[in-house]
């Protein structure tokens, strides 16, 4: 039942790769429960910029608001080494890009801000209106 | 007569051209100088006092007084540094004040003129663009005082009197020899040897000796003294490793000492002069004594001439030779890190743009962690005859690379197995079917039953393949989630040809893996070769939640004006959706909380979160880790260069590397924000049912939206009331 038609190349190599080391000897149905839970507390959680890194972001946003795009950018991922996990770095990197008219990189960063935003409404709010603006 | 003076003219313009051509090439060759990470000072970075004064050391800050740039007071946990200027990427940055408090690891206190400091980076190495070569110059500049002068009591007494050749210094030599009854000293000037080293070959000929004396005139006319000291410290010959020589003070310095020129003693600057003699005669581990004679000969010269006092020439005489064991011979410190700035510089920079001079190249570097990759590696293969490795560490959302090292064990840096090293990455690819997987949400979810059962394919050639478990043991069912967390290979491999290997395939490639690779079934075992870079590159895709930027280990370059060139800027990429890495990587977290990765909590506390995934191929020839905290991404490779088996699985092996790495890194736990279109529920841990919260058979899971099972299984309950409540506290009574 298993035959694969689609495997015209012919007889694979023997490559017997495997697991590292036997799995735990409880079941998986056991080992289970506890570890799961902490993550629950995960989901709800997430990173917000350090103090240094928003004040980055608003020397950035002011250096934007001059024009001064490569300044911006900059101090952008200044504030990205220190909080690499703050969804608003990305959103600043969005509007610099967006500011440039580089739209499908702005279209990226957004995405990447999403994806770090949690549940935070505001924040998604902000993404939302600057997407809108990716077209 | 006429003929014969035609013949003299056409032989010194011609020595003349060839002095000038040569000379010029080589002169004024400014190398690119390449940087490592500025590291960022604020409030609450990871730091210590130790490491932030070992590295104004290393940058050659001295300690005690502020009055001048360049210095620095430490008082217990306080650090005042007064910065040098320096020349950034993007500027010029003058000199300033900076003070620091320390407390438990981190910064707790910044008084400057702005919240975030860069530090002056350190510069880790130099080379030429445009030649393989391996050197480092320095500038007539950076040659320290007393060596000059030692160089020039010792070698050439009228250096800055005579013109090229030197009869006074002959007649010296010759003195001296007719004194000794032997050859003690040579007539040579310092213009004479570096001609001889620059243009002729070893032969020892009068016709020889007559160009080098004409060609030695010849530089002294064209160009100033201190010209020709530059080229000679930078020429001279001071050592040999193996095929490879030690040409210059510079690198010397490297070689024998580990240390740049600039922080070298007397003594041992003494040392380094004192073996232009005969590197290999005053070979200072292979006869110390000798060489220690030597050194204090040129001691005595240095105080003799009231170079040195008495007191600071004896305490010098007094010192050991000051000798590292194992001599580098690499001029640069990280070669492995620094053959992939040159690569990814020929990768994306114009070729005339890496010929042009003084190139300034700001990496990723961060060479504290770089020493402890090559110190857990070097560890670990200590007592492993013959066991290689490498190890890559990437700031996982940056994709910058912190650090790459290419060879257990020190030595001569050799084959560069971080990028060159293109093995199976076994189970290292099950994350990644994972992910082709639950992009068919419709088919499977995280709590998708699967079967751990052995089966057979059949091919048209009438070949069969059933891939077994390491274990040799089938689980039979289980959740989608648990094939992955126990590494079972029957359940993924069923998983990978229900999907499609090709999809598989297509995922990694959208990932970044570049190679082109038929689908065979066997590469749902892994049977894809690629090396450790490789592999941090697709993890990063997983890492950096489905939106990742390329790897990268340059920064930044700026032209020998300080002009920035076109820069590295992040520029992530979607190539997974956001919900799908959600759920990967929510596995793998699991896969070290419970699965096969477990092991690193012997060392770290439950609640510190790291994801990862183990992989060993075929009786352990390779052992694998990849995984990331919430900042670093690091992947382990390990291995025999000849594919003879190690021994080790993925967690016995490359995970202990990866966790003596990371017991030292800030516990930065992973933070999966979760993003819109991801919905958790609470399914059995054997049947994938719906369940409600507080089950004994339940567990979390996350769902793209809408796929979350619909159908109710029967509860346990009962002797859950811990559990229960362990799942209240930290639940928070959220599904």
């Amino acid at each position: 039942m298993w035959t694969l038609a689609a495997c015209t190349a012919g007889p694979s190599p023997r490559v017997d790769v495997r697991p590292p080391e036997p799995a735990t000897s409880r079941s998986a149905g056991e080992a289970g429960t506890p570890a799961s839970s902490p993550r629950i507390a995960m989901q709800v959680q997430r990173v917000t910029p350090l103090p240094a890194a928003r004040a980055l972001l608003a020397q950035s946003d002011a250096a934007l608001a001059r024009g001064e795009t490569a300044r911006a950018w900059r101090l952008a991922q200044r504030a990205q080494r220190i909080s690499p996990q703050a969804s608003e770095v990305y959103v600043q990197m969005a509007q610099i890009r967006l500011h440039e008219g580089k739209v499908a990189q702005a279209r990226q960063l957004l995405t990447k801000a999403r994806a770090l935003a949690g549940q935070d409404a505001s924040l998604l709010q902000r993404i939302r209106d600057l997407a809108a603006r990716t077209g | 007569m006429a003929v014969a003076a035609v013949v003299i003219t056409v032989w010194v313009v011609w020595l003349d051209v060839t002095v000038r051509s040569h000379f010029e090439g080589r002169r004024w060759q400014v190398p690119a100088r390449i940087f490592a990470s500025a590291p960022l000072l604020y409030e609450g970075a990871p730091a210590s006092v130790q490491g932030l004064v070992r590295h104004l050391k290393e940058l050659g800050y001295r300690a005690g007084d502020l009055s001048r740039p360049g210095s620095f007071l430490q008082t217990g946990n306080q650090l005042k540094i007064h910065l040098r200027p320096f020349q950034f990427e993007d500027g010029a940055v003058p000199a300033r004040h900076v003070s620091i408090e320390v407390a438990n690891g981190a910064i707790s206190h910044l008084e400057s003129r702005g919240p975030v400091v860069r530090l002056e980076p350190l510069e880790v190495g130099r080379f030429y663009p445009g030649s393989k070569e391996d050197r480092i110059l320095i500038s007539r500049k950076e040659l320290p005082d007393v060596m000059v002068k030692a160089l020039i009591l010792t070698e050439d007494r009228d250096f800055y009197s005579h013109h090229g050749i030197s009869l006074k210094g002959i007649a010296r030599a010759a003195w001296q020899n007719l004194k000794a009854g032997r050859v003690v000293q040579g007539g040579s000037t310092l213009t004479q040897q570096l001609v001889k080293n620059f243009y002729l070959s070893a032969e020892r000929s009068l016709w020889r000796k007559a160009n080098e004396a004409v060609m030695a005139i010849l530089l002294d006319a064209h160009y100033d003294k201190d010209a020709i000291l530059e080229a000679y410290a930078n020429e001279v010959y001071l050592g040999q490793s193996g095929q490879v020589a030690i040409h210059g003070f510079a690198r010397a310095s490297l070689f024998w000492f580990g240390r740049p020129l600039r922080q070298l003693s007397a003594a041992e600057q003494a040392l380094l002069v004192g073996m232009i003699r005969g590197p290999a005669y005053y070979h200072p581990l292979r006869h110390p004594d000798r060489a220690r004679k030597r050194r204090n000969h040129i001691l005595a010269l240095l105080e003799e001439a009231g170079v040195l006092r008495p007191d600071q020439a004896d305490w010098a005489r007094r010192q050991p030779l000051g000798v590292t064991d194992t001599p580098r011979l690499s001029a640069n410190r990280y070669p492995h890190y620094v053959e992939w700035v040159r690569r990814q510089l020929l990768e994306f920079y114009p070729e005339d743009v890496l010929r042009s001079e003084g190139l300034r190249i700001f990496t990723a570097l961060q060479p504290e962690l770089q020493e402890r990759v090559q110190r857990a590696l070097d560890q670990f293969a200590r007592t492993r005859p013959g066991l290689q490795g490498a190890f890559v560490l990437t700031e996982r959302e940056t994709g910058a690379v912190a650090a790459l090292a290419g060879q257990a064990g020190t030595g001569i840096a050799g084959f560069n197995r971080a990028l060159d090293a293109r093995r199976p990455i076994g189970s290292l690819i099950k994350p990644f079917i994972l992910a082709t997987a639950l992009q068919h949400p419709e088919r499977y979810t995280l709590a998708t039953v699967v079967r751990d059962d052995p089966f057979e394919l059949r091919f048209e050639n009438g070949d069969t393949w059933s891939p077994e478990n390491f274990d040799r043991e089938s689980k039979g069912p289980m959740l989608l989630e648990d094939a992955l967390v126990q590494s079972r290979n029957q359940a993924m491999v069923r998983v990978g040809l229900d999907v499609g290997v090709d999809q598989v395939l297509n995922t990694l490639k959208a990932a970044g893996h570049d190679a082109d690779i038929p689908p065979w079934p066997a590469v749902l075992l892994g049977a894809v070769p690629m090396a450790p870079v490789q592999v941090a590159r697709v993890y990063t895709a997983l890492a950096a939640g489905g939106v990742a930027p390329r790897l990268n280990s340059i920064r930044a370059v700026t032209d020998a004006k300080g002009h920035p060139l076109k820069a590295f800027d992040y520029a992530p990429e979607q190539v997974l959706p956001s919900q799908v890495a959600y759920l990967v990587q929510t596995a793998m977290l699991d896969v070290m909380q419970r699965g096969t990765g477990r092991s690193v909590y012997q060392s770290f506390p439950r609640d510190y979160f790291v994801a990862g995934k183990t992989g060993t191929t075929n009786d352990g020839r390779d052992s694998w880790f990849a995984g990331y905290n919430g900042r670093y991404l690091g992947v382990v490779w390990l291995g025999h260069d000849d594919n003879q088996p190690t021994g080790l699985t993925g967690a016995s092996g490359a995970l202990k590397v990866w966790r003596q790495v990371y017991r030292q890194l800030p516990a930065e736990s992973v933070v999966m924000a979760q993003p819109e279109g991801v919905e958790w529920a609470w399914v059995d841990n054997r049947t994938g049912l719906r369940l409600e919260e507080g089950c004994e058979n339940a567990r979390a899971l996350p769902f793209l939206e809408g796929t979350a099972p619909e159908e109710v299984g029967p509860c346990k309950r009962g002797r859950s009331l811990i559990g229960g409540w362990i799942r209240r506290w930290f639940g928070g009574g959220e599904p």
